[in-house]
């Protein structure tokens, strides 16, 4: 017999415990019948057993039946259920908060339109500045007409009014040169004029395009020199026809502001109404984050509790 | 300790309700067998009397999703208790001070349970010197722990290899496989203290 041929220690513990296959045993016993090796193996490994059978039997330190004290849950699981309950609230509230800002900020977006539309004052105001820059692109196409932007700009101060001025293009062209010198008088009243401004597009539309101008250019410039805008408007509008047509390209250069009114107005505060929803907007997306990471806290724990809860029980 | 089949499965039915006082009758039953494999397994009284009730709750928590026959409950049981096992395993690697090192060969580690002859055992554990019970242990103790399971369910407690598969969640090759290994390292290291002579020496005892 080669050392090869010697007896597992596999088989010879199946062996031991009597789980070989009645063929294996019987090649098995032969083989220990004949090898003084695997049989002083085998009689180690049964002397094994035999030690390890014979360990004595503790007795147990205490009695492990569960009192009502126990089958309560214990401390750390009782710790982990009060995270659970918390973490899962404050995900809630949260997620909550994240809903309400965000609904808060569609509403402002969506509302912000109506209200400019409306004539809110306070919403005109903070759009007045971009509505200056939507303006000052256009001077730079009709270099001859830059002090009737500027001039638009002052006096119309307002987006309600802007639109307006690209009908009375004509006669806003033909103010320039009493609106030019008007224009510093219009900037201080500025504030005021923005107020009023609201008043001069709703006064806009029914009245005729040249009508408008000498009423934008009265309310626009309470300092005096009302009379001396109308009259030019009045004057020549024949004259200045040329020169209006020259202007026109100029109040339809803006983009969105040149085809009518209202759009204007819907289009200019959507960028404005970024000024009201941003704290709204901020305060959604840290509300957000901060319930995702709740979220993943909550999930951690309830992981946590159900491991403990049930150790691994299944059985195959 | 087996009882009879039928009240077994009477007590077994009734904890599985939520009676804790038929859950008990359980414990009564088998709270030395469970306590005895934490404490082969964990060698600390404290230890393995925590991982015991903890065994216990976790039964009665886990009963529900207990299924199969009342025979098959004790080797449910006991993957309770060896998975209890594990976990305070994994709990003392992570404070190393607790480690098995630390348990050393202090006299007053086996507690006096170990110490005072146990009248119930058989009458080759009173023929087991303590000296030699510790030896075998600390062999035991070298063993890796899955190896070191299989043994304890299979040759200190004298569960039948279907059972100790059942109550490690593995095949029956595994334990048969884990089984030979263990016991071949036994062997070993059981030789090199002359153990086995003695155990030989105690097998003519027995046999004359």
């Amino acid at each position: 017999m080669t050392v090869t041929d010697h007896l597992s220690d596999e088989t010879l513990s199946a062996l031991l415990d009597q789980q070989l296959e009645p063929g294996d045993l019987r090649a098995a016993n032969v083989h220990v019948e004949a090898c003084a090796s695997c049989a002083e193996r085998l009689a180690e490994l049964r002397s094994v057993v035999t030690l390890l059978r014979s360990l004595p039997e503790l007795e147990p330190p205490r009695d492990f039946s569960l009192g009502p004290r126990l089958v309560a849950d214990p401390p750390n699981v009782i710790r982990l259920q009060r995270w659970y309950t918390w973490t899962r609230a404050g995900a809630a509230s949260l997620a909550a908060a994240f809903v309400f800002l965000v609904g808060g900020t569609v509403y402002l977006d969506s509302a912000a339109p109506r209200t400019t539309a409306s004539g809110s004052p306070q919403l005109e105001v903070k759009s007045a500045p971009s509505t200056f820059s939507a303006a000052a692109p256009a001077s730079q196409p009709a270099p001859a007409a830059p002090t009737i932007a500027r001039d638009r700009t002052a006096d119309a101060g307002a987006p309600a009014a802007a639109p307006a001025a690209v009908q009375q293009a004509p006669a806003a062209a033909q103010q320039a040169p009493a609106a030019t010198q008007q224009a510093p008088a219009a900037a201080q009243p500025a504030p005021a004029s923005a107020q009023q401004a609201p008043a001069a597009g709703q006064a806009a539309p029914p009245a005729a395009p040249a009508a408008r101008a000498p009423a934008l250019a009265n309310q626009a410039q309470p300092s005096g020199a009302t009379e001396a805008a109308p009259q030019p408007a009045a004057e020549a509008p024949a004259d200045q026809i040329a020169a209006a047509t020259s202007v026109r390209p100029l109040p339809t250069q803006p983009p969105t502001p040149a085809p009518e009114p209202a759009p204007v107005a819907a289009t200019v505060p959507t960028n404005t109404t970024l000024d009201p929803a941003a704290p709204l907007r901020t305060a959604a997306v840290v509300a957000g984050v901060l319930a995702v990471l709740a979220l993943l806290l909550t999930l951690i724990v309830r992981h946590r509790l159900v491991r403990r809860r049930t150790p691994n029980l299944i059985l195959e | 300790m087996e009882p009879d089949a039928a009240a077994l499965e009477e007590a077994l039915r009734a904890a599985q309700r939520g009676d804790v006082a038929a859950f008990n009758q359980l414990v009564q039953i088998y709270q030395r067998q469970v306590y005895n494999v934490c404490f082969r397994t964990l060698r600390h009284a404290d230890d393995a009397a925590d991982a015991a009730q903890d065994a216990f709750l976790g039964a009665f928590r886990g009963l529900k999703t207990f299924r199969g026959p009342a025979s098959g409950f004790r080797p449910w049981l006991l993957r309770v208790a060896v998975n209890a096992c594990y976990d305070s395993l994994r709990r003392r690697q992570r404070r190393p001070a607790d480690s098995l090192d630390a348990l050393g060969d202090a006299p007053d580690e086996l507690g006096p349970a170990e110490r005072l002859p146990d009248p119930a055992a058989g009458p080759e554990a009173r023929a087991l010197s303590s000296e030699t019970a510790r030896q075998i242990q600390q062999a035991i103790d070298l063993l890796a722990p899955e190896q070191r399971m299989t043994v304890i369910l299979c040759d200190v407690q004298g569960l039948n290899y279907e059972e100790a598969a059942a109550a490690m969640g593995v095949e029956l090759g595994t334990v048969k496989s884990r089984l030979s290994r263990a016991r071949a390292h036994l062997r070993q290291v059981l030789a090199e203290k002359e153990l086995l002579s003695q155990s030989a020496r105690l097998q003519q005892q027995r046999n004359t």
